[in-house]
């Protein structure tokens, strides 16, 4: 589980001297999210590197959403990076959110001070300002003086009003003339041209961060597509802004039309190659949001390394991870060794994230004390990113129920003392989990609780047979007997049609004996 | 006596010698108002018929008697045995050809019963009426919904039980019933859905009573009936029994058995206004004992307005004994206070108590160790290999044989029906097709 | 069947019940005295429930009988054994004292099945017996000595023999591939 202590900004929230600080907007995100991100490990500046344009704001966006240490720098990365483009929505928002976040880290800071005080008559904190009962007026002070120091360094990253005034003129004179290009191409009837208007027209909309009218006008170049080619880019581009738009259904439904391209599927490999990866990619990371984690290892697992290069859509390091998560949680022993170990290609995208295929090769040789250890040391890097976030927990559990399997399958009886150290658990916090386990079925084996001994069970395949078939023929003949009397319904017109309130044709039905009372009540009448 | 009496009586015994029954029945209808209006006198009039040469006549003074109940207030043993004598002398031939007045004097006498608080002695008349009337025995006709009415007004069982043990085959209607005799339905049963409300009272009640002797799956199964019954709106008796169907189905699988799709009335009216019931369902899934109670408490209000409060704790007793149940797929040994923090029962005391009876009940198979507080929980001790469970897999084969070959049966009749020839000759898609059994048993086990 | 024993019986007071407006006060004693030996405890609890209120509150044998009805809803044999110490009038007491023998083996059986090991003292409150008589009705079990207390194991009755068959397993195989097509 994520941690979950508040974030600094919300234990202030209650503090009385704060009225007048604006709303917190963090509020809201944590409601959905829950995620909470403490100690990542990462540098925020080389992350950031290895996307471009809508994928690094979002991604630096999210990163500001859940972890309170990385949010500021995030967001002035965000704007630095966000004055490069058209997008001036988003700059805004940023703006407000750094300016918001600052304020409140002001007051915070101050109500530190204040807190200090009132809490005790700490020697250190007290010498800083007079008595407890006029705190509030030297923590104000210190806010002011906070706030105009953060104002001071705040200069680079001041609300530029100017700026955005003339990128939103230029913005505005860009679509004109894109718009009456196409207008011309369309009045000359040249397909290729008006395709490629289409294509720019979207491209314009994708920078200003109006994702819909670019997937719009990416869509309609559909129809001026002359060659196979054509089409390909064509689904590219939609599948580019479908994953902005998190709408997976549409990426997967893109991606095999991409695939069903003549060009594409005649095409030589070599040629093919990037698309092919960038389309495994896509399709990795829309059946991973779909939760089927396995088809989504698979898809990763096909990416090649050296035509790995869509910094709009998705980074190296993030395939290593998605799909070496992924495989361990799904992938049985045979598929880990065949797919993800042995794979030279996989192996270079392991090289970039070291601790992940350690963790892989851990879990390959059962030490899974300290593949369940690192697995926990990257966790909180993995909640930073917008992708994986939401399905580290499951997949966690997912890989240790996997792991648990995997220790006991060699086994007839298990000392659960010994595999509760194996797991960095308890004795009791094991029992639940293995009675979890053989419940869903995945371990046949039964729990000797008084001896604290885990011992296998082989199914009786005789009884379960019997226990089966007479089962089966109870199932027939209930089926079997509600069938006939179906169709005696339907012989003799038995429906309840549709007349408006019957009148006064009560059955004298008001009484009805309820199991295990006596008492007698008022029944509808039909 | 009346002079129009007079002419009554003489008719009925004119055309009763004559052996013209049907013209009979079809002349007596119009009398009946007659009879109602002469409520004080009929006594006489029954002086002078006969139940076995008159048994047609006999009927109608007999429904002018109940008819005119209210206002009559007759001595309530005399209507008792006038109708058992009515059923065990009554002349069957004649009563063929009324048999829609014979269903609605049972209504008005069930009605009659209830409102006296007499219902345990009309239940022997009308399992009577019913052995008579019905064509076969897997007959269901309306007068079933009145015994069922009685026995439960009554809370006595033993007659009833044998007649909702009998798979039906056959519904006899009033409808169907006055087409074959050519007559105008009576003013009264005109009521388009007569038919189908006391075939949903059938099950619905039935289902009742299997409920109240807590024989689950088969309440399960007339529920299972009467939510699945063809229906372009909902009557509120389906809606009654889809709210005790959710909570049997908890009872006897955990969980909501599957519905048929071809109940869209489910969806769109039912669901909505059993919304408690659906919350219950859902919180029953998480195996807490403990959230449980908490709902049941909170919604106990609505639970007793509904007449379902029992049922809710049968529900709450059925969740503990599922998941002691679930320990023992997953347990050699266990603690009897694990069994309690478990199960979330307060003691380990009340864990024995529940190990206990669910051993004596054969739900589970366990000892218990009171020296060290241990359970050993053990495997189903059936090991399939005994002579009287060899003869239950044989009984069980008979019984689907004998299905099949209804179920065969059925299909040849409908093969050499010619409307249905005719109809599978033209159009594929009609709706009589869908009254052919193979387009329902593909698979057996769906 | 030991349980035919009282069906004749049983058929002619049910009729009974049936046929009269206010069936006698014998009726219903020996109908709630047969249900219960009969172990059918859903009728027993039904006719408790249609049985006149003026009856309930005047006849005392009849709320005595309810007692054992409670006692067995609630599988208590505690009170069970407790409430069937009583002036039995004549014509129950035949029905009652097979009542007695069958819930005593009953329990002695289930104990036998439910438990590797009991208290003395447990067992003794359950059967209502004294520490002579429980020795007396279960001498074959072996008893040893926990602390201050006395605890029983008692003896496992003998599963009975099986019989393996091919020929079962054959039937069935024809029964499901029967079902499957």
């Amino acid at each position: 589980m994520p941690v979950l202590p508040m974030p600094p900004l919300m234990q202030n929230a209650v503090e009385p001297m704060q009225v007048d600080a604006p709303p917190n907007e963090d509020n809201e995100n944590n409601e959905e999210q829950q995620i909470v991100v403490e100690n990542p490990t990462i540098d925020l500046e080389v992350y950031a590197n290895q996307y471009t344009g809508i994928a690094r704001l979002d991604r630096l966006i999210y990163v500001a959403d859940v972890c309170p240490v990385l949010a500021v720098e995030a967001l002035k990365m965000a704007i630095t990076y966000v004055q490069s483009t058209y997008n001036v929505k988003v700059y805004q928002m940023l703006h407000k959110r750094l300016s918001d976040l600052q304020a409140a880290s002001g007051a915070a800071g101050a109500a530190a001070v204040g807190g200090d005080q009132a809490a005790a008559a700490a020697a250190a904190a007290a010498a800083a300002a007079a008595l407890p009962d006029i705190a509030a007026q030297p923590a104000a002070v210190a806010a002011q003086a906070n706030a105009s120091s953060a104002g001071g360094e705040k200069d680079a990253f001041a609300y530029d009003a100017v700026w955005v005034d003339a990128k939103l003129k230029k913005a505005a004179l860009k679509l004109e003339k894109l718009d009456s290009d196409l207008k011309n191409y369309k009045s000359n009837s040249i397909k290729e041209s008006i395709r490629r208007g289409h294509d720019d027209l979207a491209d314009h909309y994708l920078s200003c961060g109006d994702l819909t009218n670019a997937l719009k006008c990416y869509s309609r170049a559909r129809d001026y597509c002359t060659s196979g080619k054509h089409v390909v880019n064509m689904c590219l581009n939609v599948i580019k802004v479908s994953i902005y738009l998190k709408n997976w259904a549409h990426v997967m439904s893109y991606i095999s039309k991409a695939e069903s391209t003549p060009d594409y599927s005649e095409g030589s490999k070599e040629a093919n190659a990037q698309v092919h990866t960038r389309l495994e990619c896509a399709a990795g990371l829309a059946e991973l949001q779909q939760k089927k984690y396995k088809v989504a290892a698979k898809h990763f697992l096909a990416a090649n390394f050296d035509h790995c290069d869509f910094p709009e859509m998705i980074s190296t390091s993030n395939v290593a991870v998605y799909g070496g998560l992924c495989a361990l949680a799904t992938f049985d022993r045979q598929e880990l060794k065949r797919l993800v170990i042995a794979s030279t290609s996989f192996k270079l995208f392991l090289e970039l994230e070291p601790q992940l295929r350690d963790i892989i090769f851990k879990f390959y040789e059962s030490k899974y004390a300290s593949c369940l250890t690192l697995l926990d040391e990257i966790r909180d890097n993995l909640l930073i990113d917008m992708y994986i976030a939401p399905h580290v927990s499951l997949l966690y559990t997912k890989i240790r129920n996997r792991a648990l399997i995997q220790y006991f399958s060699p086994y007839m009886s298990a000392d659960m003392h010994k595999m509760a150290t194996a797991f960095n658990s308890t004795v009791g916090d094991l029992e639940n989990e293995v009675m979890q386990l053989i419940l869903d079925g995945q371990i046949q084996a039964r729990i000797d609780s008084h001896n604290k001994i885990l011992y296998a069970k082989e199914a009786d395949q005789r009884n379960s047979t019997f226990e089966r078939a007479l089962l089966m023929g109870k199932q027939y003949q209930r089926h079997t007997r509600m069938l006939i009397l179906r169709a005696a319904m339907l012989k003799n017109h038995i429906h309840v049609k549709s007349v408006s309130r019957e009148s006064g044709s009560n059955h004298g039905a008001e009484l009805c004996v309820s199991a295990g009372s006596s008492t007698t009540a008022q029944l509808a009448r039909i | 006596m009346g002079s129009a009496l007079e002419n009554y009586v003489n008719q009925v015994r004119t055309l009763s010698a004559a052996g013209s029954y049907r013209e009979l029945a079809d002349e007596l209808p119009e009398s009946l108002s007659l009879l109602v209006r002469n409520w004080s006198i009929l006594d006489n009039v029954l002086e002078t018929l006969d139940m076995q040469q008159h048994t047609l006549g006999v009927l109608y003074v007999l429904l002018g008697k109940l008819h005119s109940a209210a206002t009559a207030n007759p001595e309530p043993m005399q209507i008792i045995e006038l109708m058992r004598e009515f059923v065990q002398r009554s002349n069957l031939d004649q009563l063929r050809y009324a048999v829609c007045p014979f269903y609605e004097t049972c209504h008005l006498f069930t009605d009659f019963l209830v409102q006296h608080n007499l219902s345990i002695l009309g239940i022997k008349v009308l399992s009577l009426a019913i052995d008579q009337i019905r064509q076969m025995e897997t007959q269901l006709t309306p007068i079933h919904a009145d015994l069922c009415q009685l026995s439960l007004k009554a809370k006595n069982f033993n007659l009833i039980l044998p007649y909702l043990d009998t798979d039906i085959t056959d519904i006899s209607t009033v409808a169907a019933e006055c087409k074959n005799q050519q007559q105008q339905q009576p003013q009264h049963t005109l009521d388009a859905n007569n038919d189908a409300k006391y075939f949903l009272l059938y099950y619905y009640y039935g289902g009742m009573i299997y409920t109240a002797i807590k024989n689950y799956e088969r309440a399960l199964y007339f529920f299972e009936v009467c939510i699945t019954t063809p229906a372009m709106a909902m009557s509120h008796i389906m809606l009654e029994a889809y709210k005790k169907f959710l909570m049997v189905s908890l009872i006897v699988e955990g969980k909501i058995a599957y519905i048929p799709k071809n109940t869209q009335v489910i969806g769109r009216f039912m669901k909505p206004l059993a919304s408690h019931y659906h919350d219950l369902v859902n919180v029953y899934g998480n195996s807490s004992s403990e959230e449980l109670r908490i709902i049941i408490l909170k919604y106990s209000e609505a639970f007793t307005r509904d007449n379902n409060m029992g049922l809710a704790k049968q529900v709450a007793t059925s969740l503990y004994k599922r998941n002691i149940q679930r320990l023992t797929k997953t347990f050699l040994t266990l603690s009897l206070s694990d069994v309690a923090s478990r199960v979330q029962l307060p003691s380990a005391a009340e864990a024995e108590r529940y190990i206990l009876n669910m051993i004596k009940s054969g739900e589970i198979f366990a000892s218990i160790n009171q020296k060290d507080g241990m359970v050993l929980f053990k495997d189903d001790p059936e090991q399939y290999n005994l002579p009287d469970m060899f003869l239950n897999v044989q009984t069980n084969i008979t019984q689907v044989l004998d299905l099949v070959k209804q179920i065969n049966k059925m299909e040849e009749e409908i093969i050499l029906n010619p409307m249905y020839v005719k109809k599978s000759l033209g159009s594929q898609d009609d709706d009589l097709a869908s009254q052919h059994p193979k387009t329902y048993s593909g698979d057996p086990t769906d | 069947m030991q349980q035919d024993k009282y069906n004749d019986k049983l058929n002619r007071l049910q009729n009974e019940e049936l046929e009269n407006i206010a069936p006698g006060v014998e009726v219903y004693h020996q109908l709630m005295a047969i249900y219960l030996y009969q172990n059918k405890l859903a009728n027993a609890k039904f006719l408790w429930m249609r049985i006149a209120n003026n009856l309930k509150e005047q006849n005392k044998e009849l709320a005595q009988l309810n007692l054992l009805n409670l006692a067995l809803q609630h599988n208590n044999y505690a009170d069970f054994f407790k409430h069937i110490k009583y002036e039995w009038s004549e014509t129950n007491r035949p029905i009652i004292d097979d009542l007695l023998a069958k819930q005593r083996e009953e329990l002695f059986n289930l104990t036998s099945t439910a438990y590797v090991s009991i208290y003395e003292q447990n067992l003794m409150e359950m059967a209502q017996m004294t520490a002579e008589e429980l020795h007396n009705a279960c001498s074959d079990w072996t008893r040893e000595q926990d602390g201050d207390k006395r605890i029983l194991l008692p003896k496992m009755k003998e599963p009975t023999p099986r019989v393996a068959s091919d020929d079962q397993l054959l039937k069935l195989t024809e029964f499901v591939s029967f079902l499957e097509n």
